[in-house]
C-alpha cells in the first residue's frame, strides 16, 4: 500500500507558483529601466538569495537541535538542509556571475555578497565532505552539527570583512538599483522557492533516514522482514 | 556606466536555465534514490 | 577534588608547550617549510622588489596559514596514539580547559613562528617596518589566535577521521578568511604605513573574530571529543 508523501502538496504548490512567477517576470512585466531585459534575472536571483540564506539558517537551527536532542531524525534533517543550502548557494553564485557580465562587464568582481556566498558554499561543502569521511554515525552527527554552527556564525564576519576590504579599493554605488522592479513578483518567486526547498529538504531527509544501515534498536526505516533486519 | 543595456536575453536564459536545471536535477536524483531505497526496503 | 578551569587550562598549556619543546626538530621543519613557501612566492611573482614589498604582508600570512596545518595537524597526534584523549576525559578534565590549553599552545606556536619569519620576510621582500612594530606584533598575535581556535577544534575532528590531510585545510581555510583579510591588511599597513588610520578597523574585525570563535569553539569542543 503506497502512502502519499504529504510534502508533495508543498512541492506542487511551489512549482505552480514559480511557474506563474516566472511567466510574469520573464514575459509579462516590462523591461527594467537601466538593465532592460537583463534585469529579469533579478526575478530569480533575489528570491534565490533570500531562500539560500533562510535554508542556511534552518540548517544552523537543525544543527543546534541535533546537538541538544540527538537522534537520527535530526541528523537526517541536518544532512538534507545543508545539502539544499549548498545547492541554493551554488545557484546563487552562478546567477550572480551571469548577471554581472552584462551589467558590470566582468563575471566576478569580488562583490561582498557573492564573495561571502562563495565562502559559505566552501564551508558547507566542507561539512558535507566531513560527513563522507566520518564513519561512526553518532560522531558524524555531532561533528557535522558543530561544523555547521561554526560555518554559519562566520557568515556575518566574512561579509563585513570582505565589504571593508573592497571599499578600500573602489567605491561602488549600491549594486541592486532595482528601482522599477515589481517586488510582488520577487516575493512570489521567493515564496515559491521556499515551498520547493521545503519539499526538497523533507524528501532528502527521508532518503537520508532510509540510507542508514538497519539497526536493531532504532528502526526508523520501513521495517524489512524481521529475519533480514539486524545490525 | 549609466547607459541602457541592449537586449541581453541570452544572459536571462542562461541564468534561469542553469538555476532550474540544477534544481530539477537535484530533485530528480533525490526522488529516484528515494524510490530505490523504498523498494529495497520492501524486497 | 577538581581543579578550576583556569588551573586545568594552564596545566594543559604547560604540557603541550613542553611537548612542543621536546619535539622541536619538528618545529624547525615547520619553519623551513614556511621559509621555502616564502621563497616560492618570490619565484612565482618575480624579483620586482616594488611588487614584493607591497604584498609582503600577504605572502607572510599565506606562509603562516599553510605552515599552521602542520602544527595543528600534529596537536592531537600524541593524544591519539596513546589513547590519551580518553585518559584525559576520565580524569575528568573540563573540555573547555582542554580546548583553551591546546588552542593557546597552538596559538603561541604560530606566533613564535611568525616572529621568526618576520625578519626573514623583511629581507626577502625588501621592506622595512615603516609604521609600527606594536601594531605589527599585535596583528601577528591576534591573527595567530584567530587561526588557532578553529584550527584546534577542527584538528580534534580531522585527526580521527579519514582523509585528514585534506579535511583540515578544507574546513579551516574558508572559515578563517576574515582573519586572513584583517591580518594581511594590518600587517601591510604596519609595514608600509597607515596614513588613513585604518589599522584600528582591521584590528576590530580580528578581535571580534577571536572573541566569537574562542568562546564558540570552547563551548562546542566537548561534543567533538565526546565518545
Amino acid at each position: 500500500m503506497k502512502s502519499f508523501d504529504k510534502e508533495h502538496v508543498l512541492g506542487a504548490a511551489g512549482v505552480a507558483l514559480f511557474a506563474y512567477g516566472a511567466y510574469q517576470g520573464l514575459f509579462v512585466l516590462p523591461p527594467e529601466k537601466f538593465m532592460s531585459d537583463v534585469g529579469r534575472i533579478l526575478y530569480i536571483h533575489v528570491p534565490t538569495a533570500w531562500m539560500a540564506m533562510l535554508v542556511a539558517t534552518v540548517a544552523c537551527f537543525v544543527a543546534i537541535g541535533s546537538l541538544v536532542r540527538g537522534g537520527e531524525a535530526w541528523d537526517a534533517a541536518l544532512e538534507a538542509s545543508v545539502e539544499v543550502a549548498a545547492l541554493a548557494t551554488g545557484m546563487l553564485i552562478l546567477q550572480g556571475a551571469i548577471w554581472a557580465k552584462p551589467t558590470w562587464g566582468v563575471y566576478w568582481d569580488w562583490d561582498p555578497r557573492l564573495t561571502t556566498s562563495a565562502i559559505m558554499l566552501a564551508c558547507f561543502a566542507g561539512v558535507l565532505a566531513l560527513r563522507a569521511f566520518v564513519e561512526d554515525p553518532r560522531r558524524r552527527a555531532a561533528w557535522s552539527a558543530v561544523a555547521t554552527i561554526i560555518a554559519y556564525a562566520d557568515v556575518p564576519i566574512v561579509y563585513f570583512s570582505v565589504k571593508w576590504w573592497r571599499t578600500l579599493h573602489q567605491s561602488f554605488s549600491n549594486r541592486e538599483t532595482v528601482a522599477e522592479t515589481m517586488w510582488n513578483v520577487v516575493f512570489l518567486n521567493w515564496g515559491a522557492l521556499m515551498l520547493i526547498a521545503t519539499w526538497l529538504i523533507i524528501q532528502r531527509a527521508r532518503l537520508s533516514l532510509l540510507s542508514r544501515p538497519a539497526r536493531l534498536d532504532e528502526s526508523v526505516a520501513p521495517a524489512p522482514s524481521a529475519l533480514v533486519a539486524g545490525g | 556606466m549609466d547607459g541602457v543595456i541592449q537586449g541581453g536575453w541570452e544572459y536571462v536564459w542562461a541564468a534561469w536555465g542553469i538555476s532550474l536545471s540544477m534544481l530539477a536535477s537535484y530533485a530528480l536524483i533525490v526522488v529516484l534514490r528515494l524510490k530505490a531505497a523504498r523498494s529495497k526496503g520492501q524486497s | 577534588m577538581s581543579l578550576s578551569v583556569t588551573r586545568q587550562t594552564s596545566l594543559v598549556l604547560r604540557k603541550d608547550l613542553l611537548l612542543s619543546w621536546r619535539g622541536r626538530a619538528r618545529v624547525v621543519a615547520q619553519l623551513s617549510f614556511a621559509l621555502v613557501t616564502l621563497m616560492m612566492f618570490s619565484f612565482a611573482v618575480g624579483p620586482n622588489s616594488d611588487v614584493l614589498s607591497r604584498h609582503a604582508g600577504g605572502y607572510l600570512w599565506l606562509a603562516l596559514l599553510l605552515a599552521s596545518i602542520l602544527s595543528l595537524g600534529e596537536s592531537f597526534r600524541l593524544e591519539l596514539e596513546d589513547a590519551a584523549l580518553e585518559g584525559l576525559q576520565l580524569l575528568p578534565v573540563d573540555p573547555r580547559a582542554l580546548f583553551f590549553g591546546k588552542a593557546l599552545a597552538n596559538g603561541i606556536q604560530l606566533f613564535v613562528l611568525g616572529v621568526i619569519l618576520l625578519p626573514l620576510s623583511l629581507v626577502l621582500f625588501s621592506t622595512t617596518v615603516q609604521f609600527s612594530w606594536a601594531w605589527l606584533l599585535g596583528f601577528l598575535a591576534l591573527g595567530s589566535a584567530g587561526l588557532a581556535a578553529p584550527g584546534t577544534l577542527y584538528s580534534a575532528m580531522t585527526s580521527r577521521a579519514r582523509g585528514k590531510d585534506v579535511m583540515l585545510p578544507l574546513l579551516l581555510f574558508p572559515l578563517v578568511v576574515p582573519v586572513l583579510l584583517a591580518a594581511v591588511k594590518g600587517t601591510s599597513l604596519a609595514l608600509l604605513g597607515d596614513p588613513m588610520k585604518q589599522s584600528q578597523s582591521w584590528m576590530t574585525i580580528l578581535v571580534c573574530f577571536d572573541l566569537i570563535y574562542w568562546s564558540l569553539c570552547a563551548i562546542l569542543f566537548g561534543r567533538v571529543i565526546d565518545e
